[in-house]
């Protein structure tokens, strides 16, 4: 009777256990939707963006007419109206384009691998896309728009997603490791906290520049001074203190460089811009822009030094260069990815729709877009 | 072509006509085995000096306890159903992707990753393994149907378990208890799971059957396991409680709704389709009634589980929800896609039974003293176990193989003759190159001068394709900075080296670039390094001017084309085998399918005996 009473309170434990374990295992794992693991919001941008460079405008554009989407280069030539469609052939792009001009109508183009594809090939036009020549960055490449920057002399440095960067001969062969991201961290300190390295840059002069995003209220700016690294970015204004701070793009426009930071976090975040002429000695910095609850969906930058955002609501601002305020911009057509700026101060919109790029124009001191332009482009 | 995609069907003719032959070999060995088995035992009773038939006492042991015989018939019949659903032609090549790999789907990485290692030993000999399951599930059937008391039909209890547990694990993902949505309504816990269990009351010895005990411990487990899933089936945010959200079926009805759209009969389709309805609009009430239900049944049998007067009604109503579960939820269990087996509710209801039963009606003590018959039932130990073989041969000789003795020998050639196959593949370490045959078809055979060329390999030197003379080639073409196809060949290729052991000595394996833009030697070394085939001795990839390339495509058949920007070049996936002498050997369809391991490995195996017959091995 003993060993019943045994066996049957064993039984009834066992099924308790049983019961206990089975609920706490599905309940476990039966909160999929649960907030509290979720990384802060990204301020990263996408890489659809647009520049000029005096002479033609380039845009590069997201396309999600299929399943896995891809990217287009268009370009306004010098003298045109309307936008072309100039992407180069022979390679996919699912991974994302970057693009960076030395200037005139030559413009690189880095494929960034997708699928099996480990490595990056490159594309270089010196003729406005009429044509292409290939070329190579054994390496991949990090997903960010300022991730590859190209000098006059032909050389070009390139950002790898481990923040390792690379720098090239003219003509982007003989690759070389010039920077990496860990002696950085080390050299910038704890005053920024370094995150990552976010973007590359030459200076008008053709000294190399690496950004990047600190974690304290310091700008990660670093200028190679004979051999070595030094930081060089500027002091942000008092209303921005006790930020983290992100350089959100840099690139030599109209002389300069111009970098664009945000600060802040969550719901305050603030874009500044900020240039230098001097390699990063000297800095001039725009009054912040508070965004508020939007965030930045596309960049462009112009020849003469100024840049448009395109935010999230449909909303678009644009700051004309240094001892400027930022100028909002009228509602933008539905659709709109990105702005390209035009020398006089005129705009154009770039609308991306299933296969179809629409391109609208907002002509110097008038209110409302015009539909120019629409481009059908061919899905893979 | 490279870089637009590829077709590979489950129901591919290769696959299934390969599968049926397979079947039909084993089917004839099997029917032999059997043959030649009675055939030796009845030669072996005339010859042998045995005791007349009508020495032979009663039953060994007495009777077997009903609950037994129902777990024992019951499970037995449901292996041999299984066995048949899994005879389907899909099977071979379907229940990796269609099967294993959503059961797994949303469960934490650790699973699935288990799960695809499972997957993947399966792919790589589809035909042996699916046979194997076949075999397996139908001798394990056979064998607890036709064995009915004794060492031999605890044996089959255990095979039930061992294959159960083989199946729950690799098959059912563990049934889904770590993932999420689990639900008792679309079959957890696994009803492999409880042919686990069922398996091992069988295997029990008949002395467990004689008091309630096991009985109750089989009520009480029952009953836990259905107290914990009724708290799972109430707890709130799982989407049981609505029948739908934000206007589309949640829960219950998005599953039923699917099920309703599966190809079955039209008064099936309506019927779920008319729950489907219901459901949406009475959510709340359903899973009432469902948490109700199985609350009330799990704390009856934990509570319980030795008065039948509170059992009844709880196992009816038990009987009763699985019943309405399987027909409205479950579809059957076989007809929402490639069914595997009727799923978990027909288990459920047999397990519960048979728990009722070992409760109400336990066996009767066994009061004859032990003979040899005896010692065949119930061996304690090693030495007892070999003295019950031995009484065993005696009683076996001293018989007629009877129609329970053919069917148990002729269950044990089944598991024999899917086992072994599947056993002598695993360890050959090949994969079958069943799957590449079924992508791309046999090669072709060729008889003629290969086109020679000449061009430019990986380290800027000339070759010419005389220079190769003396080895076999296998000449491809690869796009280098194509991001899908090209990829999957190369490591195929890396394979094939290594299949070829010792003969790869004798080989060239030779790529040309498939890309009229990005052609220069600097892509072919970025390509060889990030394929790893810097490591490769005997591989070349080959450019040249663009003219020189267009030659060489022009004279195999090999077309590129150059797509709209944004897209990779499109090309030929074509492969040939230049044997020594400098002639074409054979062409081969290289689209590289899926790109899993197991169709990469199939393809290496592919290629490599491919190679070798251009050698002449």
């Amino acid at each position: 009777m003993m060993a019943r009473g045994i066996a049957a309170a064993t039984s009834r434990a066992l099924a308790l256990g049983v019961a206990v374990i089975l609920a706490l295992t599905g309940c476990g794992t039966a909160r999929p939707d649960s907030q509290a693991a979720l990384p802060p919001p990204s301020m990263a941008v996408p890489l659809t963006t647009s520049l000029a460079t005096g002479t033609a405008r380039w845009a590069v554009v997201r396309v999600a007419a299929s399943p896995s989407p891809f990217w287009e280069i268009v370009v306004q030539r010098p003298g045109q109206r309307s936008w072309s469609l100039v992407t180069p052939p022979g390679v996919a792009d699912n991974g994302g384009v970057v693009v960076t001009s030395p200037g005139a109508e030559s413009l690189t183009a880095a494929f960034r691998p997708s699928e099996d594809l480990k490595f990056t090939p490159l594309a270089v036009t010196r003729d406005a896309g009429a044509s292409w020549s290939p070329g190579l960055l054994d390496g991949d490449l990090a997903a960010e728009p300022d991730a590859m920057a190209a000098a006059a002399d032909g050389r070009l440095l390139a950002l790898a997603p481990g923040g390792t960067v690379w720098l090239s001969a003219p003509g982007g062969i003989r690759w070389r490791t010039v920077a990496r991201e860990r002696p950085l961290k080390a050299m910038a300190g704890r005053a920024c906290g370094l995150v990552r390295l976010t973007a590359v840059a030459f200076t008008p002069a053709g000294e190399p520049l690496l950004a990047g995003a600190c974690a304290r209220d310091r700008v990660a700016i670093f200028a190679d001074r004979r051999g070595a690294w030094r930081p060089v970015g500027p002091m942000l204004p008092a209303e921005l203190a006790g930020h983290q701070v992100e350089v959100l793009r840099m690139t030599a426009i109209g002389g300069r460089v111009l970098a664009l930071l945000v600060a802040g976090a969550a719901h305050a975040v603030s874009v500044t811009a900020a240039w230098t002429g001097d390699g990063g000695d000297h800095w001039g910095i725009s009054p912040p822009l508070p965004l508020r609850a939007a965030h930045v969906q596309s960049v462009a930058l112009s020849a003469s030094g100024a840049a448009g955002l395109v935010l999230t609501g449909g909303r678009a601002v644009v700051l004309d260069g240094p001892g400027t305020g930022w100028r909002w911009l009228p509602a933008l057509p539905a659709g709109t990815v990105v702005l390209a700026l035009g020398p006089a101060g005129e705009a154009d919109a770039l609308a991306s729709r299933g296969a179809r790029v629409t391109t609208w124009r907002l002509a110097s001191g008038r209110g409302a877009w015009a539909r120019v332009q629409a481009l059908r482009v061919p899905p893979p | 072509m490279g870089g637009m995609g590829s077709g590979f069907s489950v129901t591919s003719p290769v696959i299934v006509a390969a599968f049926t032959a397979a079947l039909a070999h084993q089917a004839l060995i099997i029917a032999l085995m059997v043959a030649g088995s009675i055939l030796a035992w009845v030669a072996g009773r005339q010859v042998g000096d045995v005791p007349a038939r009508g020495s032979r006492r009663g039953p060994p042991g007495g009777h077997e306890p009903p609950a037994r015989r129902l777990l024992r018939i019951g499970f037995g019949a449901m292996w041999v159903c299984d066995g048949a659903l899994q005879a389907q032609p899909a099977m071979p090549a379907g229940l990796p992707t269609q099967v294993i790999a959503p059961a797994a789907a949303t469960s934490p990485a650790w699973v699935r990753h288990l799960v695809a290692w499972g997957a993947t030993v399966w792919s790589f000999h589809p035909i042996q393994a699916a046979a194997a399951a076949v075999w397996l599930q139908f001798g394990i059937g056979v064998w607890m149907l036709a064995a009915q008391r004794g060492w031999w039909s605890r044996a089959a209890g255990a095979a039930s378990f061992a294959w159960g547990l083989l199946v729950w694990v690799f098959g059912e993902a563990f049934g889904g208890i770590f993932a999420p949505g689990l639900t008792w309504l679309f079959g957890a816990p696994g009803a492999a799971l409880l042919y686990c269990a069922a398996g091992a009351a069988v295997a029990l010895p008949r002395s467990a059957w004689t008091s309630p005990r096991a009985g109750r411990v089989i009520l009480r487990l029952l009953g836990a396991l259905l107290a914990g899933l009724a708290v799972l089936q109430a707890w709130p945010g799982r989407g049981f409680w609505e029948g739908t959200a934000r206007g589309r079926p949640a829960g219950l009805a998005a599953m039923t709704q699917i099920m309703a759209r599966t190809p079955q009969p039209a008064f099936l389709s309506a019927l779920i389709g008319s729950f489907t309805s219901f459901e949406k609009t009475h959510g709340l009430a359903v899973n009432l009634i469902v948490v109700a239900g199985l609350s009330i049944i799990g704390l009856t049998m934990i509570a319980v589980p030795a008065r039948p007067a509170w059992l009844r009604p709880a196992l009816v109503l038990l009987i009763l929800l699985c019943l309405a579960d399987w027909v409205l939820v479950q579809d059957l269990g076989i007809l929402g896609g490639l069914g595997t087996d009727p799923n978990s509710m027909i288990p459920w209801a047999l397990v519960a039974i048979g728990g009722y039963l070992a409760v109400t009606r336990p066996a009767r003590p066994v009061t004859q003293p032990a003979g040899p018959a005896e010692a065949l039932v119930r061996p304690a130990s090693l030495r007892e176990a070999a003295a019950g073989a031995r009484a065993a041969a005696v009683i076996m000789a001293s018989r007629s193989p009877g129609i329970r003795g053919v069917l148990v020998m002729a269950a044990l050639g089944m598991v024999l003759a899917g086992a072994v196959p599947l056993a002598a593949a695993a360890a050959s370490g090949t994969a079958s190159p069943i799957i590449a045959t079924a992508i791309d078809g046999p090669g072709a055979e060729l008889n003629g001068q290969a086109p020679a060329f000449r061009l430019t390999d990986q380290d800027g030197r000339p070759v010419g394709l005389a220079s190769l003379r003396g080895k076999a080639v296998l000449l491809t073409f690869l796009d280098p900075v194509c991001t899908d196809q090209c990829p999957l060949i190369a490591p195929e290729l890396r394979q094939a080296d290594q299949l070829l052991g010792a003969r790869a000595r004798d080989v060239w394996l030779v790529a040309v670039v498939a890309n009229p833009i990005y052609r220069q030697v600097a892509f072919t070394r970025a390509f060889d390094r990030q394929e790893g085939l810097t490591a490769v001795p005997n591989r070349l990839y080959l450019t040249g001017t663009l003219p020189q390339l267009q030659r060489v495509w022009h004279s195999y058949g090999v077309l590129v084309q150059v797509l709209p920007g944004g897209q990779m070049i499109a090309h030929s996936d074509v492969a040939y085998v230049i044997g020594p002498d400098g002639r074409l050997r054979e062409q081969i369809g290289l689209d590289p399918g899926p790109g899993t391991a197991s169709s990469q490995a199939s393809f290496a195996a592919f290629l490599a005996s491919a190679v070798r017959r251009g050698l002449g091995s």
